[in-house]
C-alpha cells in the first residue's frame, strides 16, 4: 500500500485522501480505518494531514451585507418578471448593460412646483396627446407602480409623480415631488429625466433614487451605480453640471445656494428601499420630520427639548411604538400618542 | 452623538422562508431551472451567492461591480443563454461565470491609458490556522504572523488553485474550468507547488521558533 510511505504534506496533496476529509463516504471509511489499523504509526500524519486540509481558508472573503444580499436577490427576480424581447443576442447584452447601471439620485426641492411649466417648455409639440397620470403614495404609506416603458417606481412616504401616460419618442420625463427609486428599463434612444425646480438628473436607463420633499431645505443628488449627469434647473440656482459615480453625491444648499461634489461614505441613502428606516447622526428636528412622513403623523413639542442633539439607530419598518419607545427611553423626554398627533414632552 | 437601538428583525428573514432546506440534487437544479422554477433560482441564490461574491471579490475591490456580476450570470442563467445540460456543477459554472463576467466588465471599464496593461489583480490570500499540533502553540502570533506574510509570496494562481481544492471543495477538473487551465494535470502542479510554498514556510518559521527558543 502506497501511503505507507507518505507523510502528512503528501497525504495532504493526495486526492483520494482529500476527497476523504472534505467529502467523506462509506467506502472511504472503511478504507482508511483499515489503513490506520494496518499502519497504527500513520495515524500522526493522518491527523496532521487532516489538519493541513481543514485550516486552509480565504484570508479575506468578502460577504453581502443584509441589504446587499436582499437587493441584489430583488434584481435578480425582477429581471426574471420583466420579459425581455428575444433579439439578436449580443443586441440584448447591449442593452441589458445599461439596465445593470443602478443610479440613485436623491433631491431635495425647496419650494413649490410649477410642474405644468415643464412640461410644457419641454414638449411643446406633443402638449395636445399628452395625457398626464399622477400616482401618488400619501404619508405613512409607500407603493410602487410600474410606467408606460416597463420602468418601475418605489414611491415613499408623502411623495408624488407626474408623468405621462406614454413616453415621447425621444425623453422620458418624470416630475417628482418626494422620493422615489426608479429602476428603469434600457432605452439608450430615450433619455430619462427627473425633473425637480431646481435640479436635473438624467440617465439613459438605469435605477435611481430620488428625493424632492418641498419642506427640505437641502437637495442632494446620490449615485449608487453608473452615471448620472446633474446639473441645476432653473437660473437662480447656482450654476453646475457634474456627472457622478458610483457613491457620489452632489449636495445643494438652497439657502446658501451652494454646492458641493462629495464622495458617500455608505449606503444608508438607498436603505428607505428596502423599507429600512435609517438615521446616522442626525439632529432630533429631522428625525422628527422623518417620522411624520413616514408614520403620517405630526409631532407637537412641549418644553425644553433640544431638538438639535443627534441620534442614530436603524428600524425595519417597525411600528411608530417601537421607534418612539427607543427614542425616548434613554432621554430626557416622553412621548404621548393622541391619535395621529404624538406629543413630545420634556421631563424636566 | 447617542446612538439608539438597532432593530432586530433580520431583513432576509422572508427570503429564507421560501426556502427549502432540503438539498437539492443537480439533477433537480438544471430540471428546475429548465421549467423556469422560481424556487430553484432561490435555492441556487441563497446557497451560493455568498461564495460567489467573495470569490469574485478577490479579483476586485469594486463590490458593485461583482454584484453586477453575480446579476448577469443569474440573468443568463434565467434566459438560458447557456444549455443548461453541459453544466455538469452548478457551483463551478457559477464560478467561472462570475470570473468571465468581472474580467468582461473590468477590461471594459479599463480607461484607454491602461487598457494594455493587463488586469491581473488576484488577492486569494490564504489564511492557514495552524494547531499547535503542527508547529507551536497559538499564543506565538508573531511566528503566525510571519506565516502569514510567507504565504502571500506564494504565487497567486497557486494561492488560487489551493483555495479551490481545499476551501471550496472543488475537483482538479471543476479548478481547470474556472481558472481556464488545459487539463486537471496543471491543477495539479499548481497545487503541489503552493503547497510546497506553504510548508517551506512553516519550516523556516519553525527554525525561527527554535532559535529563539536556544
Amino acid at each position: 500500500m502506497k501511503y505507507k510511505d507518505f507523510n502528512h504534506w503528501e497525504l495532504a496533496e493526495d486526492a483520494y485522501f482529500v476527497n476523504w476529509v472534505l467529502r467523506p463516504n462509506k467506502h472511504a471509511d472503511k478504507f482508511w480505518k483499515q489503513f490506520l489499523a494496518d499502519h497504527p504509526e500513520k495515524s500522526e500524519d493522518v491527523l496532521l494531514a487532516r489538519e493541513i486540509v481543514t485550516n486552509i481558508r480565504y484570508s479575506d472573503k468578502p460577504r453581502l451585507n443584509d441589504t446587499e444580499y436582499n437587493d441584489l436577490f430583488e434584481r435578480i427576480i425582477s429581471t426574471k418578471r420583466s420579459k425581455r424581447p428575444s433579439n439578436v443576442f449580443y443586441v440584448r447584452e447591449a442593452q441589458y448593460r445599461w439596465v445593470r447601471y443602478v443610479a440613485a439620485v436623491t433631491l431635495v426641492l425647496a419650494s413649490a412646483i410649477l410642474y405644468n411649466q415643464y412640461w410644457l417648455s419641454s414638449h411643446p409639440s406633443d402638449e395636445k396627446t399628452i395625457q398626464t397620470l399622477v400616482k401618488e403614495s400619501p404619508r405613512g404609506s409607500k407603493l410602487t407602480a410600474v410606467l408606460s416603458d416597463g420602468s418601475k417606481v418605489k414611491l415613499n412616504a408623502g411623495s408624488k409623480i407626474t408623468y405621462p401616460k406614454e413616453f415621447s419618442d425621444t425623453l422620458r420625463l418624470i416630475y417628482l415631488t418626494g422620493e422615489a427609486f426608479f429602476e428603469v428599463e434600457s432605452d439608450p434612444a430615450r433619455p430619462f429625466r427627473v425633473k425637480s425646480d431646481k435640479v436635473n438628473a438624467e440617465v439613459l436607463g438605469t435605477s435611481f433614487n430620488v428625493r424632492a420633499y418641498p419642506d427640505d431645505r437641502k437637495i442632494s443628488v446620490a449615485v449608487a451605480e453608473g452615471k448620472v449627469k446633474v446639473t441645476n434647473a432653473d437660473q437662480s440656482t447656482v450654476r453646475f453640471e457634474h456627472t457622478l459615480l458610483p457613491f457620489q453625491e452632489s449636495e445643494i444648499n438652497v439657502q446658501s445656494n451652494q454646492v458641493v461634489k462629495r464622495e458617500l461614505q455608505d449606503d444608508m441613502i438607498f436603505a428607505w428601499t428596502n423599507w429600512k428606516l435609517v438615521f446616522k447622526e442626525e439632529p432630533l428636528s429631522l428625525i422628527l420630520k422623518k417620522l411624520e412622513r413616514w408614520y403620517g403623523v405630526e409631532f407637537e413639542l412641549k418644553g425644553a427639548i433640544k431638538t438639535s442633539e443627534t441620534y442614530s439607530g436603524s428600524f425595519d419598518n417597525d411600528p411608530l411604538k417601537v421607534v418612539l419607545e427607543v427614542l425616548t427611553s434613554q432621554d430626557a423626554f416622553d412621548y404621548e400618542i393622541q391619535g395621529r398627533k404624538i406629543l413630545i414632552t420634556s421631563k424636566y | 452623538m447617542k446612538v439608539f437601538s438597532e432593530s432586530s428583525i433580520t431583513s432576509n428573514g422572508e427570503l429564507k422562508k421560501t426556502t427549502s432546506s432540503r438539498k437539492l440534487s443537480h439533477q433537480e437544479i438544471v430540471q428546475g431551472l429548465e421549467q423556469g422554477d422560481e424556487s430553484v433560482l432561490g435555492y441556487i441564490y441563497h446557497r451560493y451567492v455568498q461564495d460567489m461574491f467573495g470569490f469574485g471579490s478577490q479579483f476586485t475591490r469594486d463590490r458593485e461591480l461583482v454584484k453586477d456580476s453575480i446579476h448577469e450570470v443569474f440573468a443568463s442563467l434565467i434566459a438560458r443563454r447557456q444549455s443548461l445540460e453541459k453544466i455538469r456543477s452548478i457551483k463551478s459554472y457559477l464560478f467561472a461565470a462570475v470570473y468571465h463576467r468581472i474580467i468582461y466588465d473590468i477590461k471594459k471599464n479599463t480607461t484607454f491609458k491602461n487598457k494594455n496593461q493587463k488586469n491581473n489583480y488576484r488577492e486569494f490570500n490564504i489564511e492557514f490556522s495552524v494547531q499547535n499540533r503542527l508547529i507551536m502553540e497559538e499564543s506565538n502570533r508573531e511566528k503566525l504572523n510571519k506565516i502569514k506574510s510567507a504565504i502571500k509570496n506564494i504565487g497567486a494562481r497557486q494561492r488560487q488553485a489551493i483555495l479551490h481544492y481545499y476551501y471550496d471543495g472543488f475537483v482538479h477538473e471543476e479548478i481547470a474550468m474556472i481558472m481556464g487551465l488545459k487539463n486537471a494535470h496543471s491543477v495539479t502542479k499548481l497545487i503541489s507547488r503552493g503547497l510546497k510554498a506553504i510548508r517551506e514556510s512553516i519550516a523556516v518559521v519553525v527554525v525561527l521558533f527554535m532559535t529563539d527558543l536556544g
